[in-house]
């Protein structure tokens, strides 16, 4: 007897990628109908996700600069989630090829999430860092 | 004949038959937390999950009704030989999920069961908490703070329970801790966003 082999699955959470595909898509029409930040309006400050959907908007339209300056954080995570899915993926159904071991989740990844998402929210609001902050009201 | 394996006190045994772990069941060596694994398990479980050897009775005979027969409880076996697998390549050990008792790694052919110090596993309930405490955070104002928060706090409360018990070896304390925080925090963001705002002000945000 010898330890068996556990099948590799394909990670149910590529269907992020369609589900980007068509939040980005829906962009426009989201951007006309949503309500002003009223986080933003009461406290005068920005949450991490504060000029996201016009991030979205400006992607869609294919303006990257545009985006980044609205949200910097979801743009750079959306295209880093993007690739770190991809890569995961292919581990897993081709698992003897070490070097893409790296890519597979760890729990620690959930620490850095938060402290990027406190240091990001943190920073923005700081006045000499509001080239974070989103550029249109 | 089935194989089986089990770890107590950060140790891994095995393989031993059938009859043998029953033995050792009845005299007390494998209490009903300790794990047990065979080939035909996904993953490692404690002994009482094991219905057939859950220590009910306390005595080997109560496997008869699983259908083992009554040459196999008279027992005039051998030990079987020492299970020789490959040695786990060591740029890979990290990757090992941390315990004495995992079961093989995934995609990984001949790894070999290592016996080290126990690691406990981390709760799921405070992977969850903290999961549901970030997303709650950045999407507060989706009403992520209540759709996402409520359910972190929840998973929290919950997952410190479970570590608090007594005979818990989990980890993940400080996951349940900053999914309660987190949680609280993207209820509170919601609550202020919510009260006194001007929700009719349609405009890009």
């Amino acid at each position: 007897m010898s330890p068996p082999r556990v099948k590799g699955k394909w990670p149910c959470w590529v269907l992020l990628i369609p589900l980007s595909i068509m939040l980005l898509a829906m962009a426009p029409w989201l951007s006309e109908r949503m309500p002003s930040c009223l986080f933003h309006e009461k406290t005068g400050l920005f949450c991490p996700g504060c000029g996201a959907t016009r991030a979205a908007l400006d992607l869609s339209n294919g303006d990257w600069f545009g985006a980044m300056r609205n949200n910097v954080l979801f743009v750079s995570s959306l295209g880093l989630s993007g690739v770190w899915i991809l890569v995961s993926a292919v581990s897993e159904k081709f698992p003897e090829v070490k070097k893409l071991r790296v890519f597979r989740f760890r729990l620690w990844f959930l620490w850095w999430i938060l402290a990027t998402l406190i240091t990001f929210t943190l920073l923005r609001n700081i006045p000499v860092m509001d080239f974070l902050r989103p550029v249109s009201q | 004949m089935i194989e089986w394996f089990y770890g107590k006190g950060g140790q891994q045994f095995g393989p031993i038959d059938e009859v043998t772990l029953s033995a050792r069941i009845a005299t007390g060596e494998i209490g009903p937390q300790d794990l047990v694994w065979n080939e035909g398990m996904d993953s490692w479980k404690p002994l009482q999950e094991i219905r057939h050897l859950a220590p009910s009775g306390n005595h080997p005979q109560s496997q008869d009704s699983e259908g083992l027969t009554p040459e196999l409880s008279q027992s005039s076996y051998a030990p079987p030989a020492e299970i020789k697998a490959p040695a786990l390549d060591d740029s890979f050990v990290d990757e090992v999920p941390q315990s004495p008792y995992s079961p093989p790694v995934e995609g990984v052919e001949g790894a070999s069961y290592t016996p080290g110090p126990s690691l406990p596993v981390t709760n799921g309930l405070a992977i969850a908490s903290m999961i549901c405490g970030i997303l709650s955070l950045v999407f507060f104002c989706f009403c992520g703070g209540l759709f996402l928060g409520i359910p972190a706090v929840i998973c929290g409360h919950l997952s410190l329970n479970q570590l608090n018990a007594p005979g818990n070896s989990q980890q993940g304390r400080g996951m349940a801790v900053a999914g309660l925080i987190c949680g609280y925090l993207g209820i509170a963001f919601f609550i202020i966003m919510m009260l006194g705002g001007n929700g009719s002000s349609y405009q890009e945000i």
